[in-house]
């Protein structure tokens, strides 16, 4: 779980160093691991689920892939910081249009992923 | 030297973060160990703010980006909503609300 957490973020650190918000733009990297972390979560957590409770295999799939890489990918604090920034410039739109963002395509990606979690492994279930 | 101590304090934060799930989030209810970290996480990256680069990417984009989830609040508000919408909106609504706060507050006292 902790070598899941550290593997996550620093895969986050990897996108926004190779994908800096420039000035006056929006922080798109965060967003995007933002996203794709939420629907890797949602993967993960159905196929966890399908696993027996307390085995091996739901254990390294919830609490290292899901709580540890998904978990250190995505990142609340970082957009928490970027809003009260964006509040204090006076940009409301631009903070609304983030925020929206995050929270509509976050929540997307999880219920798709959960959907398709779920789907993928009943069609290969014994 | 920066990588390992972004590697150790992201591992750090992320563990402290379940722990406290696992302890505090009610199942069904209020993930309060979440809501915890990540209003908590968002104050301390207020305070960071203005520091030396290889400290931000350190404790901030490592420690306390791990420390703090948003991944996790789009599963718990996507598990709520089906049984208790009511909660998944406030939960939800709590932690926007109370991190931006949080982090204005963190970003206020760095300025000082």
């Amino acid at each position: 779980m902790a070598v899941g957490g550290a593997l996550g973020a620093g895969l986050r650190w990897a996108a926004v160093t190779a994908w800096p918000a420039a000035g006056a733009s929006l922080p798109w990297a965060v967003l995007a691991v933002n996203v794709v972390g939420a629907g890797l979560l949602g993967l993960v957590l159905a196929a966890g689920r399908r696993r027996p409770p307390g085995s091996t295999a739901a254990a390294v799939l919830v609490d290292g892939l899901g709580a540890g890489v998904c978990g250190g990918l995505t990142t609340a604090s970082t957009v928490a910081v970027e809003l009260a920034q964006l509040i204090g410039d006076g940009r409301l739109a631009a903070a609304s249009g983030y925020l929206a963002a995050s929270i509509v395509l976050g929540g997307a990606a999880v219920v798709a992923g959960l959907h398709l979690g779920s789907r993928s492994d009943r069609s290969t279930a014994p | 030297m920066t990588a390992a101590v972004f590697a150790t304090l992201a591992a750090l934060g992320a563990v402290v973060r379940w722990r406290l799930a696992g302890r505090l989030d009610r199942p069904g209810g209020w993930p309060i160990g979440t809501l915890a970290v990540n209003v908590v996480g968002s104050a301390a990256l207020g305070l960071l703010a203005g520091s030396a680069t290889p400290v931000m990417t350190a404790v901030g984009t490592g420690g306390l980006g791990a420390l703090t989830t948003a991944s996790g609040v789009a599963a718990q508000v996507a598990d709520l909503r089906g049984r208790r919408p009511g909660t998944a909106s406030a939960y939800l609504a709590t932690t926007v609300v109370l991190s931006v706060a949080a982090a204005a507050l963190g970003l206020a006292v760095a300025e000082t």
